[in-house]
């Protein structure tokens, strides 16, 4: 089949980009979205012009790398599933396809369809980790955790970071990747010791990259790849209330920066 | 060290407390239509004057219930704003396309327009201080040698004019389209939610607005028609 193509050109980080048209010839319906991008870019490559630059990495929707958004829906009309899986058997011979890429003042465009999402990797360093003695190797089932709690904790830990919660946000909010980080970590025993700096610490650095608030739309779960749930973010708040009202000791000098 | 730096001007804390101050201002509104329902009690307004005038007899209670609600208010529009105002820095390029992602998404015409919603619903609120508060009403004895105003009067009146009406309907009407979104989002603002509840939290908290909306509407309506 053949399809219209406006795809986002943007030479570099400061440079105005715009739409630009082109036609994605002979795509099959068994192609992936990314490989569709692959046959236009050949072709581009042929004629002497510069591909479209976009990211991606596993091709198997798990590691997070790809995304862009698709006629106005990040990751395109499939439910659930990343820009990679999405399959060209999902439009029709003669569609016109709208191609952007994530739009966030905390994700800047570093060239076309490729943004820098350096603003999740603070937030997880701000307190996405847990002190733990890696010494020698624990003993099977030394630490209990409840089979609800560990269900949720890995519904939470699903995330992939590719960042559609925050391109489909009209606050371009990165509350529901941060709440996903935040439960997972406070759902788990090993995750007690820094459990009130922790939400603290990555909300404050949410904020200070630029991120808009959330206005409980959802618009982020119905997008999200992995279907993280705002319930996520009720629970972020939760913890931040916890941590900010209920007067309790904690530790100096951890979360620097 | 008790109290983070910072928590009412974060993000987080920001909608926890808007969410806080909409809830208590939802409150206010269940006691008002509650209290306004005794404008039906079809008595020649006996049973709406002799409540007014008992909460005109508060004196300093009143003074300060409502100075209460003025700074609860103007609190949760001040948090609102700036909140909306800091949201339109966070995406400075607007997409060319972009379509709502529906699927399990609460973004309905209601959570796009609470700030538009919220707004008129203030102009509202002012000039409805003004007409039933402010204006002077004829003076009944009350029984107890003491003079009370003709509120009810009042209100009979000023809804014999369709327009003031049609404006309260409107008004109303734009304060549910804010409930609609804003009762169950204030909910999850406050971590008052739990995994497969958050459907049920918004069809639970549009079932409340339009019951509530549709209680106020019915007052002028009512009015309009009846004399
Ligand atoms: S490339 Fe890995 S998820 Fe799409």
């Amino acid at each position: 089949m053949n399809l219209h193509l406006k795809v986002w050109r943007q030479a570099g980080p400061d440079t105005q980009g715009r739409l630009v048209d082109y036609e994605a010839q002979n795509i099959h319906t068994d192609m992936s979205f990314l490989e569709m991008l692959d046959v236009v870019n050949e072709d581009l490559i042929k004629k002497g012009e510069d591909p479209i630059a976009f990211d991606s990495d596993c091709r198997e929707g798990i590691c997070g790398t790809c995304g862009c958004v698709v006629n106005g829906v990040p990751h395109g009309p499939d439910r659930g599933t990343t820009v990679c899986q999405l399959h060209m058997r999902r439009f029709k011979d003669g569609d016109t396809i709208v191609i952007e890429p994530w739009r966030a003042r905390a994700f800047p465009i570093l060239k076309d369809l490729v943004v820098d999402r350096t603003a999740l990797d603070k937030i997880i360093s701000a307190g996405g980790y847990t002190s733990i003695n890696v010494g020698a190797a624990p003993d099977g089932n030394a630490i209990l955790v409840p089979k609800e709690a560990s269900d949720e904790a890995m519904n939470f830990a699903a995330c992939i970071g590719c960042g559609a919660c925050v391109a489909a946000c009209k606050n371009a909010s990165a509350a529901l990747f941060t709440s996903a980080k935040v439960s997972h970590l406070a759902l788990l025993p090993q995750g007690q010791v820094e459990r009130d700096l922790r939400v603290v610490a990555m909300v404050e650095t949410m904020d200070a990259a630029g991120f808009g608030a959330c206005s409980n739309e959802g618009e982020c779960e119905a997008v999200c790849p992995k279907g993280i749930k705002i319930e996520g973010i009720a629970r972020m708040n939760r913890e931040y209330l916890r941590a900010s009202v209920v007067p309790r000791p904690m530790p100096q000098g951890a979360f620097a920066g | 060290m008790s109290r983070r730096p910072g928590f009412l001007s974060s993000s987080v804390g920001t909608k926890i407390l808007i969410a806080i101050t909409g809830l208590l201002l939802f409150g206010f509104l269940i006691g008002h239509l509650v209290g306004n329902l005794q404008l039906l009690a079809g008595d020649g307004g006996k049973a709406f004057n002799i409540y007014a005038y008992r909460l005109e007899r508060l004196h300093y209670l009143l003074y300060a219930i409502e100075l209460g609600l003025i700074a609860i208010f103007l609190l949760h529009i001040f948090k609102a704003v700036s909140n909306y105002l800091g949201n339109q820095h966070a995406r400075p390029q607007a997409y060319a396309v972009k379509k709502p992602a529906g699927h399990t998404s609460q973004k309905s015409l209601a959570s796009t327009s609470m700030i538009l919603s919220g707004l008129t619903v203030f102009v509202f609120v002012v000039l409805h201080v003004r007409m039933f508060k402010y204006t002077p009403a004829e003076m009944l004895p009350t029984g107890e040698g003491t003079e009370m105003r003709n509120v009810y009067q009042l209100v009979v009146d000023a809804f014999q004019n369709p327009w003031i009406v049609g404006f309260y309907v409107l008004a109303v009407s734009l304060l549910g389209l804010h409930l609609s979104h804003g009762l169950a989002s204030a909910m999850q603002s406050l971590g008052a939610n739990a995994p497969g509840w958050t459907t049920r939290a918004w069809a639970t908290g549009r079932v409340i607005a339009v019951v509530l909306a549709a209680g106020f509407a019915a007052l002028p309506l009512y009015m309009f028609f009846a004399f």
